[in-house]
């Protein structure tokens, strides 16, 4: 008995030292495995999804894609803001503003407030309109987890992510930050959720 | 080995009745828990009501706040506005509303910001609120927000105004009965979560 404690001690301490040597390292992966990132290959559309929150960067990325020729259409999809609006309300004008042919464009409007409910929501929408390869648009902690809800959600749709950069998150320094901890906090335990839907 | 066992037992018996206990208690004892989310003070006259960012329905926050404005209790209306996407504010939609409410133009003070938390959000608009001679508030939010973001404005003011909360109504949350939806389990352990790192200031 006490040498199985002074074991086990010694393996508590041996993981207290490799922790604090490797802490960063260890820390950094934790975050940049929520991120992953594909390449983009020749896919139908784009598709910007809600919970926009920055001056239309997700946009951009998806307007980058069409004029580089790897995308048909851009979707814009329009969960639901406060006050009933819907994200397309904003973000349509806003594509039109940085010179998106209104032909190019798809709007997708639903009552979704999370990514599983977006999802479910788009998944027969982009099926209807003979989408079989997209490339979803979002932030940077979602990418793991919108990987996981759409292959449950839209089975047979070929799925790519591409992420934008998300203010106060960065998978090198997010421990720095109550921001950082914040979106890595929900990142790791909507994913968990994700796998376990 | 006699003791071990009888321990064991003693131990067993007792896991026993605390379970039984819970599963008895479970309704007042969930609904305690869910209450302690939710702050909410005698109404008095106060110089404004302050609606924070985060609205997630249609338009409670800016409700209950037009209601205090109707009945006389406050003066004014603060609408923070955090940043919603694409160049918007939520001060951008809540100030029609609340006018469409019946709440004064002139009445209405509109705060577009980028903060990201109730922290900052009191750090942004407390200075701008006493430049505006507000030394009294209401922090009007969704229920299960009120006792957090009323520590948070109260910690923030250093005891320069009086902060006091009224709850608005939230359909995800019913501090009563919260444990039957998905939404209300979600609401209540987040908002949980963050009670804890709020009274640790982490």
């Amino acid at each position: 008995m006490a040498r199985l404690r002074r074991r086990l001690l010694m393996l508590v301490v041996l993981l207290a030292g490799v922790a604090l040597v490797s802490y960063r390292p260890l820390l950094t992966a934790a975050g940049a495995f929520l991120t992953p990132q594909d390449l983009p290959e020749k896919c139908d559309a784009a598709v910007v999804l809600r919970g926009e929150d920055t001056d239309g960067l997700r946009l951009e990325e998806a307007a980058r894609l069409y004029r580089d020729g790897w995308v048909g259409k851009i979707v814009l999809s329009g969960g639901l803001l406060p006050f009933g609006i819907h994200e397309t309300e904003l973000s349509l004008p806003w594509a039109l503003k940085i010179g998106l042919d209104r032909e190019s464009l798809v709007t997708i409007d639903s009552d979704a407030t999370a990514a599983w409910t977006e999802a479910l929501a788009l998944a027969p929408e982009l099926k209807k309109a003979g989408f079989r390869a997209v490339i979803l648009i979002s932030s940077e902690t979602d990418a793991r987890g919108l990987r996981v809800i759409y292959r449950k959600a839209a089975p047979g749709l070929r799925v790519l992510v591409r992420t934008v950069p998300q203010p106060h998150f960065s998978a090198h320094t997010w421990w720095h930050t109550r921001e950082g901890r914040k979106a890595f906090f929900y990142g790791w335990t909507g994913l968990l959720r994700d796998w376990l839907r | 080995m006699a003791v071990f066992r009888s321990r064991r037992i003693v131990t067993v018996l007792a896991l026993l009745v605390l379970g039984l206990a819970g599963f008895a208690f479970h309704r007042p004892l969930l609904t305690a828990a869910g209450r302690l989310l939710v702050d909410a003070d005698k109404l008095e006259k106060a110089d404004a009501a302050l609606v924070l960012s985060g609205e997630q329905g249609n338009g409670r926050r800016v409700g209950a706040a037009v209601r205090l404005y109707r009945e006389g209790w406050v003066r004014r209306i603060v609408l923070s506005g955090a940043q919603i996407g694409y160049g918007r504010h939520e001060s951008d939609f809540s100030l029609p509303r609340a006018v469409a409410l019946g709440a004064p133009r002139e009445d209405l003070l509109p705060f577009p910001l980028s903060s990201r938390s109730t922290q900052e959000e009191a750090e942004y608009l407390l200075p701008r609120m006493e430049a505006a001679g507000i030394r009294s508030f209401y922090v009007v939010s969704s229920n299960f927000h009120t006792a957090r973001a009323r520590r948070i404005f109260q910690r923030a003011s250093k005891g320069r105004m009086r902060v006091l909360a009224f709850p608005a109504h939230d359909d995800a949350f019913e501090p009563d009965s919260w444990w039957q939806s998905e939404w209300g389990i979600r609401v209540f352990l987040l908002e949980s979560l963050k009670q804890v790192t709020s009274m640790a200031n982490l």
